[in-house]
This record gives structure tokens, C-alpha cells and sequence, in this order.
């Protein structure tokens, strides 16, 4: 096939003269008319998206800004303060068991791996995210002049992105150690050094303590003083705070604040607190709301759940028909744990959190677990049994303080007191006051007491820490558990690996970074 | 005639001849029916007074003053030669010897004036005074008996060639052919050899014996220098080409079984890589031409279609497409600027009508298509023996099932094309419609691709100085597909069938299909349950519409103005089967429906001019464009449906999600080129081009693009001459610049996200997010350079010809999606990265007639693209990593300074430790423990050379081309091999796994099964590395064109029937499925940086189809 041209036709232009200028004429002016583009033709605006310039003007802009931060843990593909805080708090201490993920199953055994992006980037990431929300708050709230957003109502804003500053930061640094500090989403400094722990912690108390002055106690709305920052939150942050940092006596102080407030008591029925029917309730601190049906909800109960129909044997739970992901296993109850509440005789909390599987579910096809597998099916987030769980997450509550206090008081000598505290959070379980009496039966009496109460409420492996107060011994006590049969889980933590790996992908772009001891 | 329109968008010059070659075809037909007429046009009166003027102005004289019209052979006479010229009512003889001084006659039929060359002793004293060949006349005695030789001359399908010459070797003695291609030539010798020429064509000598009638076919010059080029807002001749163009050969191409554009490129041209990374019905293959220029932005081709800017090829049917010519370096490529073309510009012209005959055209084939190879898995017992050894109980073995997945999900597909044209016209304007329908079914069930094409095509000429054009090309697609790669939910069907145990059952005793245990940890669904519990149909409408008019203006001056619209729609509808899959049930069935629109038009106006003065010849073009785009788009899932059958979202209770998206762009163009030629000896050509475009700052906003190249036809020069085993030597050298946009639409703004917050215990509040994408009011283009040295010739009398090029193409300004530490809050910023992309390439293209005989002929072509792709100077702290791979350890590959981009980064595996059964890997830093630290380059995905190899052979009615295309060097990261020696999950293994390390001592290559894998075995490392070069027969075809005997008997104009194989034999070691396999799932993953990735991609089939193709 060529395109051949041997041939030239000559063609007849077949007009007169005067003709041609005419024509020439239109043909210029067209090409004028076609070349004149209006001015803003490369004039194009997002479409769907604000630009930050429009963005931050008026009180209704700095609500939208402060209460988008509230919703980013929530939304559906953000699961660390839903649940995966527990790898790192009851899996890889004594509560609970990994699941079949492998890169979870090296959390539990304490070797993660810096390289998996679940578990150990996501943390990171999502922590980063919230706080850059935040940060957008403190950069650009202040500046708004709007008549009708008075400096009272700017004061509430500012202390709620204050506050959630300081969570996130105090959760990061407690899981990853010194992270880099940013402070501002106008910082240009993009590839930082780690700070401190110290610092990073001296960072968070800062934050808490002006979200402390600025916020109220209470709002005029129950559901806001339950999901939103308030002064309680502030000082319940403030008193774990100064536990990590070994202050008691400042631990004990605010721990006191938030228990003498008034706005808190401890919900007299343990049960209630999972059932889906009693929430916003009195002793609900800080709690991350799910709405039904939107995208600010959970499937938690699909993560952790067993498959097949079981709401039969689960009482008054809704029905469970399928499942989305089958054997994960996540959150199965460590042997140990379960000795740990048949020893205490608490029957009470270990309904409410440990569910047994039957014969009958056992014997069904497919079904995986083991006739009386302690399982987490009743685990606490995912209660009710659906998919997408509907329920708020209680992110802290009012027995973690009373508890928290009740450690920071026998600390700085103060042991009576801490025993009636414990005894407070025993006596809503129908347990009896218990019979510890030195210093250190207390203390042990604590972290047993935290343990049964607080089970994948991302404490213990942090309590533990606390108690032994000393890595070796820390470490000692969860590479020696054993399972029912008195075998080893093979766990191999070593000593000084008490954080998580820098997430690998993080060391690749940021050459400033380094990587923990142990990884 | 083998004459053809290639463009609706031609020079002056080029275009009238256009619209005139249409006049000739049919006033030929006409002409050859009634040619004996008595013809009055020779009484026609001229009256002339000229001075000074080229003749082809005084024909143009002449032509606006009488009917006459000329046709020649432009090579015959010099038409620029000057003269001056007096008569008054003359007769056409007269004024015919007066302008040629004897030297040329002529043949007048009706108004057409035919000229020739005269056998003139003028020619023959000519001859003899640069020849010196005084030796012929003086032994050519006067009395010899002159013997007469009669023929025609045809070219290789049998048309007549008019106006050929036809010279006695040797002598000055010598005619043209006439209209019907006949000669008659009186000889001095008894068996002279004639030597044959005609332009376009192979010349040839042909041994004639005296008194008799000879047919000489001539075929087609394989160097094509008097093609006309289309070079983007215009065209030019080939042999004043000046920069890297090729044109590629489509002859009897379009007429098969092709399902995509990509198909017609693949292995016709040198430097453009076609890689068919997927066999999924209605995916078109990636196109890289030159290598890869740009990190992230877009590194295909830019189309132009029948003059529209469209960026795909979605709306064409390749059964409608006549032509393909690629621009390839940046001085051909450089007239489109900003819009894309840093990667090179193809130019599709699709079919016209031909004046003078209505054709009708039906094409129809039918034919299967498999999976080419099965990957081979453990057996149960294995795997049972390899689950036992992993201690996984979980996993439950389900006695007396055994079932073959690969089997279960691939099916042999059929495949039916349907495509009719009808096409006619008359001497003012033409006419084409084409349809197609295609009903393809993949390899993996359920997946197929229906395709409905329409095509229409209208030229007009209104009057002598306006003529009108609009072209029409639509395309709907109905595309069934499947989650089949890696990027699909838990994996896609792909690898669910590689690793899914084979005692897995079908169903579960729900009725459900089953999902595997084990996995990653988010159990894979079974294949058959992506194939058959998900419904997934996606409706594509793609259109590419233009109407255009071209104004002749004085003074040479053309005007032409096109508005193009660019529409295309999609319509996807997916549901979910409740009573089929779990996951679905769990929700009482999800259905999906999304659509989106975007709208695009373009408006392009120019102005050229063409003249010739003397020996200058110039050529001007400039002109504006304006393009304008908004793209709408729509998604909403529903859940818990009344019925599985009725599925639409209105009988759907629970909303899940619904969303909509917008964006738009525009670009506004000025550009202007100019060719100048001298003597067709030096040819120089310049462009340059300034593009504003709204995805810069405003600061920013325009750019310019300049180009300049020049050549020196080395054949036309004295001292070449009588080097006869060269010919057509053309040097070529140019320099020009290209962009390339960023993809996002605002990347330069700072934005903020919108989403939502609990207001309260029930309800949603609109909230403010700062987005995760750092503004950049810096951004710029991303801007090529190249460099391009080129050399043409031909040798063994134009029977072989050679085009070569050497090429620098430097890209920098690199638009990038920086990933920032995502302490900084945000994860990317666009930025113009520091530093180059340097692709290096040697490529070459050898076009030969090898055997040219009148029963048998082969044609081939081979070429050979050679390209080195290595990044240099960007900050040596920016390391760029991509090709994530979950649970298999991290990122697969980096781009970094002084490796190609995408280069794969792992550990080096030297073995397994038969003590351990862990792999040993290289401990590169020494430190006496194996980190991340110890990784290395560990392979290249670029190929070192590729190759396309055209052969075409032709023997009486039968033709058979056979198309092999091949790719050397390079390597491929086999994902899917990993998976399947992973032996970490509790899922199916590849069969070697068998022979996996079990106790201490064990000495093999395949580390031990272990749930933990603390030793990182089934992370990335060089274990998975494997060379990717291939040889692909990709197609063979043989056709059998029916005799004018039974073609008549049939009362139609032709009949072939043919059939085609398809990828039917490869050469490689590779042991996935293909070794053409490029992942990309977008975000950092872009093409460029997932580069040799086998993601569990969908399998190329290798097919068989046969057809008919009817002519009426």
C-alpha cells in the first residue's frame, strides 16, 4: 500500500479578482473572531473540591473544620481506635490472640515487621492525618473575623483541636516512641528528625493543659459533652499522661478532677455499657460516635467475629447471617486470661466479655472453632453481631480514671484511699472489696482489676509497663505465657523492643528518620 | 489507479491535488470508456501572454482560461522552469510545443490533457551531453529494421499505470504508456531490454522480444518518497520529510480480525512498543513510543483522529481506519506542544469514499480463542502434605473433592466480527459508512467485550473555492468483566484459581460459593465466584465527531477551520448475587450503579500556504486551537434488595453510598511551522507552538515549544551521481520540545477535602478536611527535549530500503506525586522534580521487495528499537518506591538515579541454607545481619532491544503474512510465583514447591513452609526475578482471493476468504502466563513506575478465527 502521487492535476481557481479581497476579508476576520478567547477561558476552578482560600471565613467554616476531625477515626477504612489498637495493647501482651494475618501474628510473637503496612504503618498515617486536622484548626481559626463568632465560641473551638492534638500525639508517641513534631500545616521543615519521647509528651501536656482552660465542662447537649472534647477529657488525658511519665502525684490530681467534676458516675450495670442501648451515657469520657447507615460506622464486628449464624445462641443479640471475612480468629482469649477472670470468680465482666463457642456451633461445617474456644464474639465493640456495628466506640471512661487513680494514689503513699477507689469500680461487678493491703498487694490488685475492666481497651500491655516499670521484667512476663497446655506461644519480645517498628515506608522518604532499637 | 485521499487536512497544494485525484479516478473511468470519441477540447482557443513564469503557472493559466485541464508525471519536465510565452488563439498543440519546445507530447481525452515525454532527438542530445554516450548515436546506423515491442504496464494488482516510461537500455529510444497503461515502442535491436519507470514504483528492466506484446507489472517503490506524509495541522512529501515519521503499512491489515487500534501498531514500526498487558476483552494494549519519559504523568501516545486531538482510540473501530502515520521525535511531534505530545503523536486517518465507484464491503469472521498455558500446582496430596507441614488447622480437606480451578474458570471463548462499509463518490464529493459489531468472549468466563461501531465519513467540494467535511466515528461497548488482577477485591479471579485448594469445594452448604481459609488473611473468594456471583457490566460510548470546511484563498492561501467534539459515557452497573456469595448475603445482595460523562471540544483554525518559486519551495502553516473539557460523574451503591432478579437500585432499601465528581480543563493554542526546500537538495522545517493551560498556576501558565530540523537529500547532488547502488540517501537531523500536563486537573491549589462529622446521635454534618495533597502554586509543564539524527536510503534498485535513527530525549521538570513523610500531615505534592529521564535509542527499519516475480511475490519488513532508559540528577535523597506489595514485602520497585525507572529493589537470594531451609541472602552491607539496609537493583524491566518482523507473500490468489514481534532483555517480577512459593499462607502452591526444604541437610532451591517466616523468605527477592524476553508469532494469515471467474459468476468485485492465527507460537522462558504484562493500579503505582509487574494478570489468549471478506 503506497500513496503514490505521479500525478499532478492543475486545478482552476476560478474567480474574478475582486472576489479574492472579499473573501480574504471574511477569511481574516474569522480567523480574528475564532483566535479571540475570553480572558478567563484557562480560568478553572475546582469543581468538586474548596480551596483553602474560601475555605475558613465564618463560625459555621471553623465548626465544619473542628467537627471533621471527630469524624476521620470514624470513617469506615480508619480502624485504629476501633480496634486495632489491640494488637499492640492485648495481643502482644497477655489478653488476646493475633487471628491467621501473619503480620499480625508477628506483632502478637513481637516481631513485627517495619515493612507491613497493617499493622504498623496505619497507626502512624492515620495519627498523622487527625493531627494535620487539627493543626488546620490551629492555623487558621484564629484568623477568621466573622461578627457572629465570638471569641468565647473561638476559645471552644481551639480547645477542642487542642485537645485532639494531644490524644493523638500521646498515642503515637506511646506506641512508636519520639516521633517528628508538627505543629503546623504551614510548616516547611517536611523531612524532620524524631523529637523525643519527652518532648513529645511535653508537647502533648501543653496541648491538654490549654485545652483544659479553654473548654467547658460540660455542653448544653448530652451528646456533645459525651463526643467531644471537654475539660474531663482533658484531665483524664492529662492524668494517663502523667502516669506514663511517672508522675503520680500530678496523675493523681487530675484523675481527681475528672472523678470530682460532677459530671461523670460509673454506669451501675457492667453489661450496659456494650449492649447498644445505653449510649452517651454517665460515664462515657470520650466517646467516637457511629451513625447507622452512613459512612461514619464501623465493621468491626465483621474484623473479630466467627462465621455462620450464631445469634441463636447469643441471646438477645440481632442476627448475624454471613460474615465477611471468616477465621480471622482476631481477639480469641488467651488462656491466661481466662484463668485470670475464673480466679477473680467474675462472672459478671467475663460475660460480658468472653463468649464460649458451643457444641452446636462447633459441630456446624466450616465453622473452624473449637468446642469451648474463648472467643471474641461478644468482644466489646462488636456486640452486636452485625457488619457494619453500629455502636459508639467508648474511647475513655470513668473505672479507667477511677482505676488510674486509685494506682497513682498507692504510688505517692496513699494506699487507703486507692482501696476504696478499687473497690468503687468491684462493687458495680459484684465482686467484694478486695483483701489486698500493702502497697505492693495493691498494686498488683490494680493492674489485675484494670485487666478484667478493661480488656481490648487499649491498656494493658501499657499497664504492664507501668507495673514492672522495667523492660526486662516486662519482657519476661509476656514471653512466659503458656497456653492451656503449659506450651509456650513461642512469643519472642526482646528486651528494649517496647515500640513498634518506624514503619518502613516512612525511613524511605524521610532519610532523617531513625529506626527503634531491635528492627 | 492506485490513488488515494489520505487526509482532510492538506496543504493547499496537497489538498487540491487531493480533490483532484478524486476528479481523476473518475474522469479516468470515464475516460478509458470513451477514450475513441471524437474530441473538440482540441479546438479549443488560448490566448497567452506570460513573462517570465514557471510553466505549471502558465498551465494554471491556461486552466482558468479554458476547460483544459493537465495531469503529469511531475518528474517528466521541469514544471518550474521559467518562461515567456505571446500567442493569441492559438490551438493546444501549438501552445503544448511551444511551452515544452517539442520535448514532451500529449494524449487529450475530453478537457484532460495527458503530458508525456516525446521520443525528441532533443532528449537524446540532452542524454548525450551529460552522459557522453556520443558512442550510441554514432553506432545507431540509419538503416537498421526498426522492430516494434507493444505492452502495458500495470502496477502489481493489475491496474493500468498511464504515463509510465518505458526506455530501450541503452538508448535514448523511449515512450510513455497511455491511459490504459499500453506502449508501443519502436526498437532497434531484436530482443531489447526496456527499462520501465514510474514514479511510486520499482523500476524495472524487462527483456522484451521483438513483434510481441509484453505486460510488465511494476511494483510499488518500497522507499514510498512520493507518499504524502500527514505531519499534524498539515502534510508534506516524503522525501521532504524532515524528522522521525513513520507511516506504517497497513495493506490488508484493517480487513482482519482486529478487535484494537493497538493490534495495527504492533511490530509496523520501529521505536514504538506495543505491550498486550492483558487479555480482558475491551482493554486496549499499552503504547510506548521511545521509551518512557515521564514518572507519572502520561507516557501513551497522543491521538489525533481524521485531525482531533482525542487522547484514545476508543471511538474507533480499527476496521475503519485507513491510515496510521507516527510521529515520532519531538520535530515532527513538537506542532502539538503541551497537549501531550512528549510521548510521541499518532496520526489516524480513517476511511474515505473513492470518487467514481460505489463499493460495498462486508467482512465477517468467526473464530475461538484459549488460554495459551497452564500454570502447574501441587497435587492435593501435596498440599495436604505442604498444609500439615505449616501446622494451618484451619483448614479443613474436604476427602474426594479435587478440582482443577484453572480448568473451572478459563473456557474456550468464541469470538464473531461483523463489519459493512458502503463508499462511493463523485468528482465533487465522497462518501463513507462503515459498521461493525464484535462479540468477543474472554478466556476467563463470564468476561466479554460486544462492540457496535458506526463510522461516517462526508467530503464535498461546494464550489471551486470552498470545500466542506465532517467525519463521524462512534464506538458502544458492552463489557463484561471480572476482578481479575491483584488489584481487585482479596485478589481477583486470576490468582484465586492459582491459589485456591483444589479439595476447596465449589459451594459451601449455604449454597454459597466457598471462600479459602487461608489467604492473606482476607480469604479469597473462589474463582467462580468472582466469575459467576458478581455482575459486573460496564456500557462504553465513545465518539470522535468533526466538521471542517477549507477555504482557497489567493496568493496559494488556504484557510481551514475544524470543530471536533470528543464525547464518551459510561454506564457501570455491577450487583452482587445474595444468593450466591456470603459476603453478598450478609448485605441481601449490592448493586452499583455509575455513570460519567465528559465532554470535550476542540476548535482549530489555520491558515497555510504553499509555494514553489523557482527552485525554493516553501510551505507555511499557522493557527490557533482551543480545547475545552468537563468530565461529570455519578456512583451510588444500594444494599439489601427485595429480589435477586430485579436489580435495579429502586428495589434496593439501604443507600450504602452515593457520590458525584467534576472537573474540567482547557488548553488554548498558537502554532506556526514552516518548510522550506531548495532545489530538493536542503530542506529545513521550524515550528513552534505556545499552549496556555488551566492545570498550571496562573503564574505559570504558558509555555513554548520550538522545533527545528533540517535534511539534505545527498542523492540529488552532483557527486552522487552514477552511485547507483544508493539511492534515495536522505541525512536528517532536528531538535525539538515537547510537554507534558500534569494528569490532575488542580494539582497547583491548595484544596480542601469535604466530609462529614456526627452532628448528632443520628445525623451527618458537612466537615472540613486540609486534603492529603499538598498544593504547589509552582507546578509547571513537565517539558521533553530530543535530539534526532536520521538516514534514509535505498539500495538494490529501491528494492531494499533503510530508514535509521539515533535519538537523545531528555525529559525534565518531571511532574511528581512526591510522597512527603506523612509526619508533614499531607501524603503527596505534586512537584516538578529536579533532574533528567534520559531515553537513548538506535532504532531501525528495513523495508524490502525480496521476490517480486508476477506469480510470487514476499514483501518484508523488520525493524529494531533499541532504548536505554536511565533517571539522572534528581536530589540524591529523593528515592522514589512503587509497585506496593501487600503482605509480600513492601515496595517492589525504585526509581533512583542512574537505573532505569522502575528498576526492581530486593534482597539477592543466593540460596537456601540447608540447615535452616531459610533462604541466604546477600549481606550487601556486611553488617552481619539481614535488614532492608541489604537491599539491591535486582532487575530491569526495560527491554534491551525490541523487534517487529513484517514478512507479506503473495503467490497467484493466495496471500499469507505472517507478523512476528518479539522484546529482549527484559525482566519481569512474577508476583503471582510468590504467591505460590510463598509457603507461608495456607493456600494452593505452584508445583515446585514439592520440592521444598523439609530437614536439615535437604539441599534444594525452595526454602521451608513456615507460618511466621521470620527469615522474610517470601518477601521480595531476586527468587521471583525472571527474563521477560519473548518471540511472538502474533499473527499468521492466509487469504484466498477468488479469480475474476468466479468473481464474476457471483456478479461481485471480489471474494477472499481467509484465516488467522493468532499469538499461536512464543518463544520465552518466562513461566507465568504471559511475559507481557505491565501492572498498574494508579496513585504512585503509575505505569511507568509498575513497569514488568505480573499481577495476576488476565492471560492473552492465542486464537483462531476464519473469514470472508465480500466486495460488491
Amino acid at each position: 500500500m503506497k500513496k503514490i502521487n505521479n500525478l499532478i492535476i492543475k486545478g482552476k481557481i476560478n474567480i474574478m479578482k475582486n472576489q479574492f479581497n472579499s473573501k480574504m476579508i471574511l477569511a481574516l476576520s474569522l480567523i480574528a473572531f475564532y483566535s479571540c478567547t475570553t480572558d478567563d477561558f484557562l480560568e478553572k476552578p475546582p469543581l468538586n473540591e474548596l480551596s483553602t482560600e474560601v475555605s475558613y471565613a465564618s463560625k459555621s467554616d471553623a465548626e465544619a473544620a473542628v467537627g471533621a476531625i471527630y469524624g476521620m477515626p470514624a470513617q469506615m477504612n480508619q480502624h485504629y481506635y476501633k480496634w486495632q489498637h489491640t494488637f499492640f495493647s492485648d495481643m502482644r501482651a497477655d489478653n488476646t490472640h493475633s487471628g491467621f494475618v501473619a503480620s499480625i501474628i508477628n506483632v502478637e510473637l513481637g516481631q513485627p515487621n517495619a515493612a507491613d503496612i497493617e499493622p504498623i504503618e496505619y497507626p502512624w498515617s492515620q495519627n498523622y492525618s487527625y493531627i494535620a486536622a487539627a493543626n488546620t484548626v490551629i492555623d487558621n481559626i484564629p484568623g477568621i473575623e466573622d461578627p457572629k463568632f465570638t471569641d468565647a465560641e473561638k476559645n471552644v473551638i481551639m480547645g477542642q483541636a487542642y485537645f485532639l492534638r494531644g490524644y493523638y500525639y500521646f498515642h503515637l508517641a506511646r506506641l512508636y516512641g519520639g516521633v517528628p513534631l508538627t505543629l503546623s500545616t504551614t510548616d516547611t521543615e517536611i523531612l524532620k528528625a524524631r523529637s523525643t519521647q519527652e518532648a513529645v509528651f511535653a508537647q502533648v501536656e501543653s496541648d491538654l493543659l490549654l485545652a483544659e482552660s479553654l473548654l467547658p465542662k460540660e455542653y448544653s447537649d448530652n451528646f456533645l459533652t459525651r463526643s467531644r472534647a471537654t475539660k474531663g477529657g482533658s484531665q483524664a488525658m492529662l492524668a494517663k499522661l502523667y502516669a506514663e511519665t511517672g508522675d503520680y502525684t500530678k496523675s493523681a490530681e487530675y484523675s481527681g478532677k475528672v472523678i470530682s467534676s460532677g459530671v461523670y458516675d460509673l454506669l451501675p450495670t457492667f453489661d450496659h455499657l456494650w449492649d447498644g442501648e445505653h449510649e452517651y451515657n454517665r460515664e462515657s469520657i470520650f466517646e467516637m460516635v457511629h451513625v447507622p447507615g452512613t459512612d461514619i460506622a464501623t465493621y468491626v464486628g465483621a474484623q473479630v467475629l466467627p462465621p455462620g449464624d450464631y445469634s441463636q445462641y447469643d441471646g438477645n443479640k440481632s442476627g448475624f447471617n454471613s460474615w465477611e471475612v471468616p477465621y480471622h480468629r482476631f481477639n480469641t482469649m488467651k488462656t491466661d486470661l481466662v484463668a485470670a477472670f475464673k480466679e477473680m470468680g467474675d462472672t459478671v465482666r467475663e460475660e460480658s466479655t468472653i463468649f464460649y463457642v458451643p457444641y452446636e456451633l462447633a459441630t456446624q461445617p466450616n465453622f473452624g472453632y473449637l468446642e469451648g474456644e474463648p472467643i471474641g464474639h461478644t468482644w466489646k465493640m462488636g456486640r452486636t453481631g452485625e457488619i457494619f456495628d453500629k455502636h459508639n466506640v467508648i474511647l475513655i471512661r470513668l473505672a479507667d480514671i477511677i482505676l488510674l487513680r486509685a494506682e497513682a494514689l498507692n504510688q505517692i503513699g496513699q494506699t487507703g484511699e486507692a482501696v476504696t477507689l478499687l473497690n468503687q469500680v468491684r462493687a458495680r461487678v459484684n465482686l467484694a472489696p478486695t483483701t489486698a493491703s500493702s502497697s505492693s498487694e495493691v498494686a498488683l490488685a490494680i493492674l489485675k482489676e484494670r485487666r478484667l475492666e478493661l480488656v481490648v481497651e487499649n491498656n494493658r500491655f501499657w499497664d504492664l509497663k507501668r507495673y514492672y516499670n522495667d523492660d526486662a521484667k516486662l519482657t519476661q512476663h509476656i514471653n512466659g505465657q503458656t497456653d492451656s497446655a503449659g506450651n509456650s506461644f513461642g512469643v519472642q519480645t526482646t528486651v528494649g523492643k517496647v515500640f513498634i517498628p518506624i514503619p518502613q515506608s516512612e525511613l524511605d522518604v524521610n532519610p532523617n528518620l531513625t529506626q527503634n532499637p531491635g528492627y | 489507479m492506485n490513488l488515494r485521499s489520505t487526509t482532510p487536512y492538506l496543504g493547499l497544494k496537497n489538498r487540491k491535488r487531493l480533490l483532484l485525484n478524486m476528479k481523476i479516478s473518475a474522469l479516468l473511468s470515464i475516460i478509458m470508456v470513451f477514450s475513441s470519441f471524437a474530441n473538440s477540447y482540441s479546438q479549443v482557443e488560448i490566448s497567452l501572454d506570460v513573462q517570465n513564469q514557471p510553466i505549471i503557472k502558465v498551465l494554471d493559466e491556461i486552466e482558468s482560461e479554458t476547460d483544459l485541464r493537465f495531469i503529469f508525471g511531475s518528474e517528466i519536465y521541469d514544471f518550474q522552469k521559467l518562461i515567456s510565452l505571446s500567442v493569441e488563439k492559438a490551438k493546444l498543440n501549438e501552445v503544448i510545443k511551444l511551452i515544452f519546445e517539442n520535448r514532451l507530447s500529449y494524449d487529450l481525452n475530453e478537457n484532460v490533457v495527458l503530458l508525456k515525454k516525446s521520443i525528441e532527438k532533443q532528449i537524446a542530445v540532452n542524454k548525450i551531453q551529460t552522459k557522453t554516450e556520443l558512442n550510441i548515436l554514432k553506432t545507431k546506423p540509419e538503416d537498421v529494421i526498426q522492430i516494434i515491442v507493444n505492452g502495458t504496464v500495470t502496477d502489481s494488482k493489475g491496474n493500468p499505470l498511464p504515463g509510465a516510461s518505458v526506455i530501450e537500455s541503452g538508448t535514448d529510444n523511449g515512450t510513455t504508456t497511455d491511459f490504459d497503461g499500453n506502449f508501443s515502442l519502436t526498437v532497434d535491436e531484436e530482443n531489447p531490454t526496456l527499462e520501465v519507470t514510474f514514479i511510486g514504483f520499482v523500476s524495472q528492466n524487462v527483456l522484451a522480444s521483438g513483434d510481441s506484446s509484453i505486460n510488465i507489472m511494476l511494483m510499488d517503490d518500497i522507499a514510498g518518497l512520493d507518499e504524502i506524509v500527514l505531519t499534524g495541522y498539515g502534510s508534506q512529501n516524503k522525501r521532504d520529510i524532515t524528522s522521525s515519521i513513520s507511516v506504517l503499512d497497513l495493506e490488508g491489515v484493517s480487513e482482519k480480525a482486529n478487535v484494537d487500534v493497538g493490534q495495527l501498531l504492533q511490530a509496523r514500526s520501529a521505536g514504538v512498543r506495543v505491550v498486550q498487558n492483558t487479555g480482558k476483552p475491551g482493554a486496549s494494549p499499552q503504547i510506548f513510543i521511545r521509551g518512557i519519559s515521564s514518572l507519572s504523568g502520561n507516557t501513551q501516545p497522543l491521538y489525533v483522529i481524521d485531525g482531533v486531538v482525542s487522547y484514545s482510540t476508543a471511538a474507533i473501530d480499527p476496521n475503519n481506519i485507513e491510515d496510521i502515520t507516527v510521529l515520532k521525535d519531538a520535530s515532527a511531534a513538537g506542532i502539538y506542544g503541551a497537549a501531550g505530545a512528549s510521548n510521541g503523536v499518532v496520526l489516524i486517518t480513517t476511511k474515505k469514499g473513492k470518487a467514481g465507484k460505489f463499493k460495498a464491503n462486508v467482512n465477517t469472521y468467526t473464530g475461538s480463542s484459549q488460554l495459551i498455558n497452564k500454570i502447574p500446582l501441587l497435587s492435593a496430596s501435596q498440599l495436604d502434605d505442604y498444609l500439615n507441614e505449616l501446622n494451618d488447622t484451619s483448614v479443613t480437606y474436604s476427602a474426594g473433592v479435587n478440582n482443577d480451578w484453572q480448568d473451572l474458570l478459563y473456557q474456550t471463548a468464541a469470538q464473531t466480527g461483523v463489519n459493512a462499509s458502503v463508499s462511493g463518490g463523485s468528482e465533487s464529493g465522497s462518501f463513507y459508512v462503515g459498521l461493525g459489531y464484535l462479540n468477543q468472549e474472554g478466556i476467563v468466563r463470564t468476561s466479554e467485550n460486544k462492540r457496535y461501531s458506526l463510522a461516517i465519513n462526508l467530503d464535498q467540494e461546494v464550489n471551486d473555492w470552498l470545500s466542506f467535511g465532517t467525519h463521524f466515528t462512534y464506538t458502544r461497548s458492552n463489557i463484561k468483566s471480572i476482578p481479575d488482577d491483584m488489584g481487585a477485591r482479596y485478589g481477583g479471579a486470576i490468582s484465586s484459581a492459582l491459589q485456591t485448594p483444589p479439595f476447596q469445594e465449589i459451594f459451601d452448604e449455604n449454597g454459597f460459593y466457598t471462600v479459602s481459609a487461608g489467604g492473606t488473611g482476607f480469604g479469597l473468594e473462589n474463582p467462580l465466584s468472582y466469575v459467576y456471583s458478581t455482575d459486573n457490566l460496564n456500557v462504553i460510548n465513545n465518539m470522535v465527531a468533526d466538521a471542517n470546511f477549507a477555504i482557497q484563498l489567493p496568493y496559494n492561501l488556504t484557510f481551514k477551520s475544524q470543530i471536533g467534539i470528543i464525547l464518551s459515557g459510561n454506564r457501570f452497573n455491577s450487583f452482587r448475587d445474595p444468593t450466591l456469595n456470603g459476603i453478598s448475603a450478609a448485605y441481601n445482595g449490592e448493586g452499583q450503579y455509575n455513570t460519567g460523562e465528559t465532554l470535550r471540544y476542540i476548535f482549530d483554525n489555520t491558515l497555510s500556504y504553499d509555494e514553489v518559486f523557482d527552485k525554493h519551495k516553501i510551505g507555511v502553516v499557522i493557527g490557533s486551537s482551543i480545547s475545552d473539557e468537563n468530565r461529570i460523574s455519578s456512583a451510588q451503591t444500594k444494599r439489601n434488595f427485595a429480589s435477586e432478579t430485579v436489580r435495579t437500585l429502586n428495589t434496593a432499601s439501604e443507600n450504602f453510598s452515593q457520590s458525584s465528581d467534576a472537573g474540567s480543563w482547557s488548553l488554548e493554542s498558537y502554532f506556526a511551522r514552516a518548510n522550506y526546500s531548495y532545489n530538493d537538495k536542503y530542506l529545513l522545517t521550524a515550528s513552534i507552538r505556545t499552549d496556555g493551560s488551566s492545570r498550571i498556576a496562573p503564574d505559570n501558565r504558558w509555555g513554548e515549544f520550538k522545533t527545528i530540523s533540517a535534511g539534505w537529500n545527498l542523492s540529488n547532488e552532483s557527486f552522487m551521481e552514477g552511485v547507483d547502488f544508493l539511492r534515495n540517501l536522505k541525512l536528517r537531523a532536528g531538535y525539538g520540545e515537547t510537554g507534558n500536563l500534569p494528569s490532575a486537573l488542580n494539582a497547583y491549589a491548595n484544596i480542601v477535602n469535604v466530609s462529614v462529622f456526627p452532628a448528632d446521635a443520628t445525623n451527618l454534618n458537612p466537615g472540613r478536611l486540609p486534603s492529603t495533597q499538598a498544593g504547589n502554586a509552582d507546578l509547571q509543564w513537565e517539558t521533553s527535549d530530543q535530539i534526532n539524527v536520521g538516514l534514509d536510503f535505498s539500495v538494490l534498485d529501491n528494492r531494499i530500503y533503510i530508514s535509521a535513527d539515533y535519538y537523545t530525549k531528555r525529559t525534565e521538570n518531571m511532574i511528581f506525586p512526591s510522597t512527603l513523610p506523612k509526619s508533614t500531615g499531607f501524603l503527596t505534592k505534586v512537584i516538578n522534580l529536579d533532574g533528567v529521564i534520559e531515553n537513548t535509542g538506535f532504532e531501525f527499519a528495513i523495508n524490502a521487495s525480496l521476490v517480486n516475480t508476477s506469480d510470487f511475490s514476499w514483501n518484508s519488513s523488520l525493524n529494531m528499537s533499541f532504548n536505554d532508559n536511565i533517571v539522572m540528577d534528581i536530589p540524591e535523597d529523593e528515592i522514589i518506591f512503587s509497585t506496593r506489595l501487600q503482605n509480600l514485602g513492601g515496595n517492589l520497585s525504585i526509581t533512583k538515579n542512574g537505573i532505569p525507572i522502575g528498576s526492581f529493589w530486593g534482597l539477592n537470594a543466593e540460596g537456601v541454607d540447608p540447615q535452616t531451609g531459610d533462604m541466604i541472602f546477600t549481606d550487601n552491607n556486611g553488617d552481619g545481619t539481614i535488614t532492608p539496609d541489604d537491599k539491591q537493583v535486582i532487575g530491569n524491566p526495560m527491554p534491551d532491544f525490541t523487534y517487529g518482523f513484517v514478512n507479506e507473500f503473495s503467490y497467484k490468489n493466495f496471500d499469507l503474512n505472517v507478523v512476528i514481534d518479539g522484546s529482549y532483555g527484559n525482566e519481569i517480577y512474577n508476583t503471582g510465583k510468590q504467591n505460590l512459593q510463598s509457603m507461608r499462607f495456607s493456600e494452593q502452591q505452584s508445583a515446585d514447591v514439592a520440592d521444598r526444604w523439609r530437614n536439615p541437610g535437604d539441599q534444594t532451591d525452595m526454602p521451608r513452609a513456615t507460618l511466621v517466616d521470620s527469615n522474610l523468605n517470601s518477601f521480595i527477592n531476586t527468587r521471583w526475578i525472571e527474563d521477560g524476553s519473548y518471540l511472538r508469532v502474533r499473527d499468521i494469515s492466509l487469504s484466498y482471493n477468488f479469480g475474476q471467474n468466479v468473481v464474476e459468476k457471483l456478479s461481485i468485485s471480489g471474494l477472499r476468504i481467509y484465516g488467522n492465527l493468532k499469538n499461536w507460537f512464543t518463544v520465552t522462558n518466562y513461566t507465568g502466563y504471559s511475559p507481557e504484562v505491565n501492572r498498574s493500579l494508579g496513585g504512585v503505582d503509575s505505569v511507568a513506575l509498575t513497569q514488568g509487574v505480573d499481577y495476576g494478570t488476565y492471560p492473552q489468549a492465542k486464537s483462531f478465527s476464519v473469514g470472508l471478506n465480500v466486495e460488491f
